[in-house]
């Protein structure tokens, strides 16, 4: 060091230095895998089965190629952005105003039916499920698939609604019904705009949860509407695994959530600790 | 009073929609992409836009291009192969090598008969949730679907979801002569019989085989065993975990550990349930079993093995670093395959000593629920036809036809001789013990998993297998 700074001062810069190192190494810890995946999807299947893991090599685009050219993945990504859009849309459309009436009315009884659909394991719906869409010719269809991913996005919504809008200020409602407004005007005029992050936020974690839905697509999706998480097992296969394709086709997958994440970061963090305080 | 309304009232609108949307789905705000709704009634035309190439869900194989291929003289003059054009079935299968080669191969088969397939293919536990969802539904949707007899066989059976093939192989204006049924081997048939009928055609059989790697046994001068004792002296012998070297490498992990057990119980004298049907698990042969797969892990294999499954033990083989291996013969492809193994020219193969080698494979069936039946049977001739199979086992699946083994053509062009030759001798002799004649096969293979953890981690064996005798004897009285 030229200058010498105080014992203070060099306390106060060890003590940002330590909490940088510790903010690295935790960020390391939690990337690893996303890292890992992104190596694998450029190596050679030698390459990924090489132990020790083989560091530094000549990264291939074989993999991606597969993903695109052999497999039509455009069609996944296009299918899973319909049903994970469609889900997350309607879910609002229904969501929202019956969030409004439980927060309300305070009918917290009727939202604990809604949470229902949440607790009970999504596989005992399937079988009814494949029986109504099967009578009415809709298995495979968007629609059905949109419906049956309504159970996944349409709890958090209403739910974190719900806390949004007991945080809404009862004395601007009421002045909104002095000033004439009905219950629905009151809704769409005062509450709906000042919950805005909230929504956004539920909206981003309801598409994220449907865009990763396996278990409803796999059963209630035809082939030509098949979403990316069940298109990605096509890399596996009996007695045989190809790890390159699979980590090509996992990055496909996560990229763009990750992103989605990324930019609405604010969003989702002020939608979480909006409805924690209450005043 | 008033809850209860509005669940009821709830209940009512939510039918409502569902019920409204059906006829006219774009009712619903969904966006205007999802108008051409595939539909899978079999009975419904298929929308003229869908090319061939959609048929296929994963592979966008230019398949136009492959139809010119087909040489007329194939269709044989008597036998009518359009008698059902212009139906539509549809196809399940697992992912696997045989589908890998026959997807591409569909349009031939779509304008040899004139029958239009959808073909939907999946890992094989995801094809077994949504076959079982489908059928158990009542859906009438699937025409043809793969599965594992000694997995799910006895299961299906009973479900009624296996329709009987007899009927269709003897009658003559159903099969093509060509087809010759009685040139599927022993064992293959073996496989696709449940209780006596005949449930399904035969994809390929498979059976277990051992694999040892010739430069590293050369290494420390041990011979190829061939008894148990053989095995276990030569993997202490060439044990050197120091150079990163192990003696011997498999399955550990629970329940993914028993197929290959089968063959060590079963060379030991043990056996999965007696010919009462009483799980025979804590006999002193089960037990000697259990106690040397866990020892041959414990002793000679790579740290951590109740946590590997094939994969792993595969990634070990085929990087140097295992000397000795039994496995389903099928991973043969992968370990002398280039692109994916290390020891392509080092890999020796030869029978599981002293043990005795299982058999498995994949079956192609017809659902009683479908309406196609005819059709699918078509399709099953032609998907394990006499070409196919010859084709497919020059691609390292062990095909289920004698003809295709003993075709001279694939005999002199054969690169590695030595492994057809130990495959026809493990087929010949191989049994369907890889999983227990019972339904509830995953349950029993999990109790038989955790003694094989126990006995890989040095715990009690004799109390491990004590204990998945009670389960598994509670396990069959539920049934």
């Amino acid at each position: 060091m030229v200058t010498h700074p105080s014992g203070r001062r060099l306390r106060a810069r060890l003590g940002s230095f330590l909490q940088y190192v510790l903010v690295i190494a935790i960020v390391l810890v939690f990337s690893f895998p996303i890292l890992w995946m992104l190596l694998m999807s450029f190596k050679t299947q030698v390459q990924n089965l090489a132990f020790p893991p083989v560091i530094i090599f000549t990264p291939t685009l074989e993999n991606y190629q597969n993903a695109f050219v052999q497999n039509p993945f455009l069609k996944f990504s296009i299918n899973s952005f319909v049903v994970a859009a469609g889900s997350t849309l309607l879910g609002l459309l229904v969501g929202a105003p019956m969030a409004y009436a439980v927060a309300h009315f305070k009918r917290q009884d009727m939202a604990f039916f809604i949470l229902l659909a949440r607790i009970l394991p999504g596989i005992s719906y399937l079988v009814p499920w494949f029986i109504i869409f099967n009578t009415l010719q809709l298995i495979g269809s968007y629609v059905a698939l949109i419906l049956t991913h309504l159970t996944v996005g349409l709890p958090i919504i209403t739910w974190m609604l719900i806390g949004a809008f007991e945080d809404v200020p009862s004395e601007l409602e009421d002045a909104a019904l002095i000033d004439g407004c009905g219950v629905f005007a009151t809704f769409r005029m005062i509450a709906l705009p000042l919950t805005t992050p909230v929504m956004i936020s539920a909206s981003i974690i309801a598409f994220i949860f449907s865009w990763n839905n396996f278990l409803f697509s796999l059963i209630i999706a035809g082939p030509d509407t098949q979403p990316l998480p069940v298109a990605i097992f096509q890399f596996l296969s009996y007695m045989n695994i190809n790890w390159g394709g699979l980590a090509a086709a996992a990055t496909l997958v996560t990229t763009p959530t990750m992103i989605i994440t990324l930019v609405a970061q604010r969003y989702i963090v002020s939608g979480f600790s909006l409805g924690a305080v209450k005043g | 009073m008033k809850t209860r309304l509005c669940v009821l009232l709830g209940l009512v609108l939510i039918l409502g929609i569902i019920v409204a949307c059906a006829p006219a789905p774009t009712a619903t705000p969904i966006p205007p992409t999802a108008v051409p709704k595939a539909t899978t009634a079999p009975t419904q035309a298929p929308p003229p836009t869908t090319v061939p190439t959609q048929v296929s869900q994963a592979t966008a194989v230019p398949t136009k291009a492959a139809q010119p291929t087909i040489p007329p003289t194939q269709v044989p003059a008597a036998f009518n192969w359009k008698k059902y054009s212009g139906t539509t079935i549809r196809v399940l299968l697992a992912n696997m090598g045989y589908v890998d080669y026959l997807k591409p191969k569909l349009s031939e088969f779509e304008s040899l008969t004139g029958i239009k397939v959808t073909f939907e293919n999946f890992v094989e536990d995801q094809l077994r949730q949504k076959l079982t969802i489908e059928l158990a539904a009542g859906g009438t949707s699937v025409d043809v679907f793969g599965s594992m007899t000694i997995q799910e066989g006895l299961k299906y059976e009973k479900a009624g979801w296996y329709t009987p093939l007899e009927k269709y192989v003897e009658d003559k204006n159903l099969t093509n002569p060509d087809f010759d049924f009685a040139d599927f081997s022993k064992g293959a048939i073996k496989i696709s019989q449940v209780n006596g009928k005949l449930v399904g055609i035969p994809l390929y059989s498979d059976a277990g085989l051992f694999f040892y790697n010739k430069e590293l046994l050369k290494k420390c001068g041990a011979d190829v065993p061939k008894t148990f004792e053989a095995l276990e002296a030569a993997a202490a012998k060439c044990h050197d975990p120091k150079n990163g070297v192990f003696g011997w490498v498999n399955r550990g992990k629970g329940a993914a550990a028993t197929s290959v057990f089968s063959s060590f119980l079963y060379g030991m004298g043990g056996q999965w349930v007696d010919s009462s049907g009483k799980p025979t698990l804590n006999t002193p042969q089960a037990i000697k079993a259990f106690q040397y797969w866990g020892d041959m892990l414990s002793k000679y294999g790579p740290p951590g093995s109740e946590n590997n499954s094939w994969p792993q033990a595969l990634q070990f083989f085929s990087t140097n670093k295992a000397v000795f291996w039994a496995e389903s013969g099928q991973v043969a492809a992968t370990l002398l395959d280039p692109k994916q193994s290390q020891v392509v020219d080092k890999v020796g193969f030869a029978q599981i000593p002293g043990g005795q080698p299982y058999a498995y494979g994949w079956i192609l069936s017809i659902p009683p629920s479908s309406k196609n039946k005819e059709a699918a049977w078509y399709f099953i001739q032609w998907a394990t036809n006499k070409e196919h199979e010859l084709a497919v086992l020059k691609n390292g699946v062990p095909a289920s036809r004698n003809s295709a083994w003993n075709n001279p053509q694939f005999k002199a062009n054969d690169p590695h001789p030595e492994l057809t030759q130990e495959m026809i001798k493990a087929l010949d002799t191989a049994m369907p013990y890889m999983n227990p004649p019972i339904i509830p096969v995953q349950e029993f293979r999990d109790a038989v998993g955790e003694v094989i953890v126990t006995a890989i981690s040095g715990g009690n064996v004799k109390a491990a297998a004590d204990k998945a005798q009670q389960d598994a004897v509670k396990l069959l009285a539920g049934q």
